[in-house]
């Protein structure tokens, strides 16, 4: 009697383990987050692609039964971050945000970078932020036909602050001056921050940064916008002439900012990513966020970011070697 | 103006913006007092929490975060020779050296009063000056800041009263590690050995806990001396003495302008502003050589000085809108996410809330003082604890601050590689702290050299014909002749007074 009741106990157990093994298979693919998603922000806190990151954390838990969990993994142009995600298991509770510079850019500058394109799935897009430059509210310069036509006419050099070389406001000023044909010559800062300052000081003739950078210093009459350095106007200055108003088709700098899997994520995973984060972006919530920190919303499927950095890498490697960056 | 001041004082003293002041200060306090826990990360990660609050109450608690840190910084600096900031290193000088004394408990009150000085005093700058004076930052353009990085390093080199010569070196060694990471001008790394950790450059956090801590505990376990003069004393002396709280007034309100007029600068302010000051103590002192044996005046002066840099750095924040800081930057963050541009138009349109803010900031440091005042005695007690516990719960919380510099174990190799070169340089008599100065101001040297000459077109005519770097190139000249000459005229004198 005894036995034959250790042996039905024995049974049951096998059977439940049976089920829980065949269970938990199925639950992999479908109902995916059973434990929180982290979300690795290669940027320091409190900056503007944290700020998004802390923003999507939190409205996602309207469309996600699991929490998002941002950690700042800062370092190496965000060379730190990437190389952690890429080590990540592909289990899809490892995600990052990254933007185009580290893959266009940054391989070209740096050696031994622990990361490639080719270790990541690209899930969605989710913000641009656009090249814009602008001058001290006491320049001569009223708007970006006057600048061209001063600096031509007296034969002047214009010199131009921007964030870093090979970085997006760095290119979109080179092309810009080489297009119109003005002289320039670039000084570096370290961030897009100490060269606003430097333009309100008057050190520099113009800068060149995001807008949402700028436009606390446009509000607050340190500055004014001249030109934005894309094909669309920004929604910060839609007063202000882009590159399809001058005529200049082919001069298009946006920093777009988008999230990540490593290689190897299902594509069940991938597409359930997608899909919900896509209505984090068109939540109300979100967008007034985001519009609260002048930083606009610009959806890609992961197609269209693979794409996009694809050709920006070529671009980006022929300019820099054009103005002597890079052998 | 009073007037403002008054409605600001009416409108702080709600239930929600006291509650706000009172957790920005209580954290703030905190995140100084733990080394590696830094307020420019603590503020950013507590960004998202004030969507929860009004712009008003968010920058009262992120505010609180920023000056309250300068508060705590102070304490593992006297109690473990542990700097809890980067800009409490100068303090780990004299202040550990009172604490081996047992007179921990005067280092700390000193601290705590200093920056309570400082915070307030410095205040009143910011209230009546705000605008005007963020005007002349703006005066510092590359060329400047050259400049006044170079007379930096000059004044600041030789900190401790070692040898020129030896001081000089261990700047040269800062400078040496201040190249590894990215050369900013070119966008390319360098001295990296193909780890990515290190494209961004040593973070000083790890650094400075493994010169100073880590390298401390090695030699603690070289020696196996225990302290015994600290075990016996009282609790009644860890408290300050009337004659001590007097030293305190003077270097205090020195480190306050120090700290408030370098605040006004780009750079790393609280930091350098401390080390300006605890050189200006030691120049004024009517005897300069106890200086590094635990004189209360090397703790007050740079103490207050940090705190006066913080509320310094609040003046083009507000006053222009433009941080010069990290901290401030996230404090801009902090108003931008809640739709509010600072700036003339910030002060002039939304006045009741910049005078609500200032109006926090007395109390906030009238809440820090009372906090860190009754808290004086219990740490100080922590050095009752026998070094042999004591010694591996310091590298405990070394090993936990480094890894969460930026959650890596990369923090703490750093930190380990530090404490050795710190074991080295304690065997042959170096002091470290000039290392600190050249790492900091090394890197910003050479940006600035770069920004300048792509300015000038190569020329290094307007270094010295421009009016501010002109004058900071003479004084730096003026002082090293001053200096040099100082030192002939000692050396001359020496053998004669064998003589005789």
């Amino acid at each position: 009697m005894m036995k034959m009741r250790k042996i039905g106990l024995l049974l049951m157990i096998g059977m439940l383990c049976l089920q829980l093994f065949t269970f938990n298979i199925e639950v992999a693919a479908k109902n995916y987050p059973t434990k929180p998603i982290q979300l690795i922000c290669p940027w320091a806190a409190g900056g503007s692609t944290d700020l998004l990151c802390r923003t999507l954390a939190k409205v996602a838990p309207k469309y996600f039964p699991e929490p998002i969990v941002v950690i700042n993994r800062t370092g190496g142009a965000a060379a730190v971050g990437l190389g952690d995600a890429k080590r990540a298991k592909a289990d899809g509770y490892t995600i990052v945000i990254a933007s185009n510079p580290p893959f266009v850019s940054q391989p070209y500058l740096k050696k031994n970078l622990p990361y490639s394109l080719n270790d990541f799935t690209s899930i969605i897009g989710l913000s641009k932020e656009i090249c814009t430059m602008a001058v001290n509210t006491e320049s001569p310069w009223e708007n970006i036909d006057q600048l061209i036509e001063d600096a031509k006419k007296n034969n002047k050099t214009i010199t131009f602050g921007h964030s870093g070389v090979g970085l997006f406001p760095h290119l979109a000023a080179e092309s810009f001056f080489k297009a119109t044909g003005v002289q320039a010559r670039g000084v570096v800062f370290d961030g897009d921050g100490p060269a606003i300052t430097a333009a309100i000081g008057g050190h520099i003739d113009v800068v060149i940064a995001t807008a949402n950078g700028l436009v606390q210093q446009v509000k607050a009459g340190n500055l004014k916008a001249l030109v934005t350095l894309a094909q669309k106007r920004s929604m910060s200055f839609p007063d202000i002439p882009c590159m399809k108003d001058m005529g200049y088709d082919d001069i298009d700098f946006n920093i777009w900012k988008y999230l990540l899997v490593p290689k190897g994520t299902s594509d069940e995973i991938v597409k359930y990513l997608h899909d919900n984060f896509k209505k984090v972006i068109e939540d109300p919530e979100f967008i007034a966020g985001m519009n609260k920190m002048e930083m606009e919303i610009g959806y890609l499927t992961g197609k269209e970011i693979d794409n996009k950095l694809n050709k920006e890498y070529k671009l980006v490697g022929n300019m820099l070697k054009e103005l002597g960056f890079i052998k | 103006m009073f007037e403002g001041l008054f409605e600001g004082f009416q409108n702080v003293l709600t239930l929600n913006n006291l509650f706000a002041c009172f957790i920005g200060c209580f954290v703030g306090t905190l995140v100084g007092v733990l080394p590696g826990l830094g307020p420019v990360p603590t503020m950013g990660l507590l960004l998202p929490f004030t969507f929860m609050l009004d712009p008003t109450g968010a920058i009262i608690m992120l505010a609180g975060i920023f000056y309250g840190a300068m508060y705590g910084g102070s304490t593992t600096s006297i109690l473990l020779n542990l700097p809890g900031e980067a800009a409490s290193v100068v303090t780990c000088l004299d202040g550990h050296e009172m604490a081996k004394k047992g007179r921990a408990g005067a280092a700390l009150a000193a601290s705590a009063i200093g920056s309570w000085i400082a915070g307030t005093l410095g205040l009143v700058g910011l209230m009546f000056f705000a605008v005007a004076l963020s005007k002349v930052a703006l005066l510092f353009g590359p060329i400047e800041c050259f400049a006044i990085t170079v007379l930096g390093i000059f004044l600041l080199g030789n900190l401790s009263g070692n040898k020129p010569s030896r001081s000089f070196l261990m700047v040269f060694i800062g400078i040496l590690f201040g190249c590894i990471g990215t050369d900013k001008t070119t966008g390319m790394s360098r001295f990296t050995f193909g780890s990515a950790d290190l494209i961004g450059g040593i973070d000083l956090v790890p650094m400075i806990m493994g010169l100073f801590g880590i390298a401390d505990v090695l030699m603690f376990l070289e020696n196996r001396k225990e302290n015994p003069s600290l075990a016996s004393v009282k609790f009644r002396d860890l408290y300050p003495k009337k004659e001590e709280l007097k030293r305190i007034i003077k270097p205090s309100l020195r480190g306050t302008v120090v700290g408030f007029l370098i605040g006004l600068l780009p750079g790393p302010a609280a930091v350098i502003s401390s080390f300006a000051s605890y050189k200006l103590e030691k120049k004024v002192s009517s005897n300069p050589d106890a200086f590094g044996t635990g004189v209360i005046e090397g703790v007050a002066g740079p103490e207050s000085a940090n705190n006066g840099a913080a509320v310094g750095s609040m003046v083009p924040l507000l006053g222009l809108g433009i941080p010069f800081a990290p901290a401030t930057a996230v404090l801009l963050s902090g108003f931008m996410i809640h739709g509010i541009t600072p700036g003339p138009l910030f002060i002039r349109d939304n006045s009741l809330m910049f005078w609500t803010i200032i109006a926090s900031m007395y109390i906030g440091n009238v809440i820090l003082v009372l906090l860190n005042l009754p808290l004086v005695g219990l740490f100080a007690s922590v050095l009752k604890i026998k070094t042999r516990i004591l010694m591996p719960i310091i590298v405990l919380v070394c090993l936990i601050g480094a890894y969460g510099v930026n959650n890596s174990v990369f923090g703490i190799f750093v930190m380990v590689f530090f404490g050795l070169v710190g074991y080295l340089f304690k065997k042959v008599n170096l002091d470290p702290s000039p290392l600190i100065v050249g790492f900091i101001l090394g890197p910003m040297i050479e940006i600035y050299t770069r920004q300048s000459l792509v300015l000038t077109n190569g020329s290094f005519l307007p270094f010295i014909t421009k009016p501010i770097s002109g004058s900071l190139f003479l004084i730096a000249l003026l002082l090293s002749v001053l200096t040099i000459m100082r030192n002939i005229a000692k050396k001359r004198n020496t053998p004669c007074d064998k003589k005789y």
